[in-house]
């Protein structure tokens, strides 16, 4: 799966940005700045608004790519904070997008699979209490879980280790190695080291500096 | 239907709720349009009002009656006292005070809720996920809001009704039978249809507005009690204005 830019510009600050990125394989947006990755990423989960040019996946236009099927299903997206909706208990926030694409869901492989994966994230949590009574990192990793539980034909990660401790990090950086071979990624990352160590093509946006103006010019 | 099936933009309130009212009627084939966030708004803006509702709707009915018989006693029409209590009562008192009520409880909350969660960038994890973020929270709220709002009206009507009867009873030592008949031989059905119009538009314009200004928010956290204020004001002006409006082609077409 190639998705590419063709001159695109949108709300968030891209400007005239033209790129071609491979979705077969793992591939890291080194962005020393994190604006212009995350502005990326977003506009490729229709999150942005394209105001100039065209993103296309395999030829496709971006927004009907997106329609054909449920988004989820394609585009995996791990927000760099870990969102997770504030009035749901964690349980209901992992079923949320599960029920969307599948609503006769079957509860009890779907119960096994989810215990399966909080297991390799070291996890123990009380799943019918509300995001608020844990804090930010925790909930990271439950959004890795959320996203893994769809099994979307590419991962989209933002910044993977941010708000993590240690302890977490090291977590994500086994369980994303554990899933290089099997998923293709796409992983919005400032840290040279982790795109030189695990990526199969990385890259550096540094080069595309003035593709992106901040929001603070743009008001 | 999904989110991603529309073109992105920041759009005016009449867009958003031409697009809110189109989700609406969508609503069976809207699976994210979720029934619990219905039964918990109708229970928050419904159930939960009971109480303040209760108390303003036994307080406006026994002081009306207690104040109109004083006035009209005077002149020997004190019958004429149940016409107040249906002309201020049913057709505007109820209507009015329940949706300053569910303003200043539920308008407030949705615009507050959905503001916080645009700052915590929730309304965005929902669109990653390609759910529309107007199916799944805007439009189980405005129908939550209306159910409510029309329960509401004429449970305060009730007991408005059984308040000025109290008071009658209390100050008059008139029977229930002798005041509800007084109050039935005044009471039209176009005053229950026009209390219920006013209910259904007072919720819609609540639930609508207070969900546009809480969708508007941007990414500051200043900018939601911004918003909630906003909402308020443009609520009570646009129930105003209805309430006039409704009122005036009641009275055209009596």
């Amino acid at each position: 799966m190639i998705v590419t830019f063709d001159q695109v510009s949108t709300k968030e600050g891209i400007r005239e940005l033209s790129l071609s990125i491979d979705l077969s394989r793992v591939t890291v947006l080194a962005d020393p700045t994190e604006n212009l990755s995350r502005a990326i990423l977003n506009s490729m989960v229709g999150l942005d608004e394209i105001r100039e040019g065209e993103i296309t996946v395999d030829g496709l236009p971006l927004h009907d790519f997106l329609c054909r099927e449920p988004q989820i299903s394609n585009f995996g997206y791990v927000f760099d904070e870990g969102i997770m909706l504030s009035n749901l208990s964690l349980k209901e926030n992992l079923m949320l997008p599960l029920r969307w694409i599948n609503p006769n869901l079957d509860e009890v492989e779907t119960e096994a699979l989810t215990q399966s994966w909080l297991k390799t994230f070291s996890l123990k949590l009380d799943m019918t209490q509300r995001p608020v009574a844990y804090r930010p990192g925790p909930l990271k990793l439950l959004s890795f879980v959320r996203t893994l539980l769809i099994a979307p034909r590419v991962l989209i990660i933002d910044d993977p280790y941010y708000i993590l401790n240690k302890k977490e990090r090291d977590v994500v950086h086994n369980v994303l190695w554990m899933l290089k071979n099997s998923y293709p990624m796409l992983i919005a990352s400032i840290d040279d080291d982790f795109g030189a160590a695990f990526a199969d093509e990385i890259i550096d946006l540094s080069a595309f500096e003035e593709n992106f103006v901040s929001a603070a010019s743009l008001s | 239907m999904t989110r991603d099936c529309k073109k992105k933009s920041s759009p005016g309130f009449f867009l958003f709720f031409a697009e809110t009212l189109l989700e609406a009627f969508r609503v069976k084939s809207n699976r994210h349009v979720s029934s619990m966030v219905i039964l918990r708004q109708i229970l928050f803006t419904g159930y939960e009002a009971l109480p303040l509702i209760s108390f303003l709707a036994l307080a406006i009915g026994g002081l009306i009656i207690l104040q109109g018989t004083n006035l009209l006693v005077n002149f020997g029409q004190g019958i004429w006292v149940h016409i107040i209590l249906v002309t201020v009562v049913v057709n505007e008192l109820s209507g009015i005070l329940t949706a300053l009520v569910v303003v200043a409880r539920s308008g407030t909350a949705i615009s507050t809720e959905l503001g916080n969660m645009k700052v915590r960038r929730e309304i965005d994890l929902i669109e990653s996920f390609g759910i529309s973020p107007t199916g799944y929270l805007v439009v189980s709220r405005i129908i939550g809001v209306v159910v409510a709002m029309v329960v509401l009206v004429i449970y305060f009507n009730v007991i408005a009704v059984i308040g000025g009867w109290l008071f009658s009873r209390i100050f008059n030592h008139l029977e229930f039978r002798a005041f509800m008949n007084d109050f039935l031989s005044v009471l039209k059905i176009s005053h229950v249809v026009s209390s219920l119009i006013k209910s259904i538009v007072f919720g819609l314009i609540i639930s609508s507005v207070s969900a546009y200004h809480g969708m508007s928010v941007g990414h500051a956290s200043t900018e939601v009690p911004q918003r909630t204020i906003k909402a308020v004001v443009t609520s009570i002006f646009a129930i105003i204005l209805s309430d006039m409006l409704i009122t005036w082609l009641f009275w055209v077409f009596r």
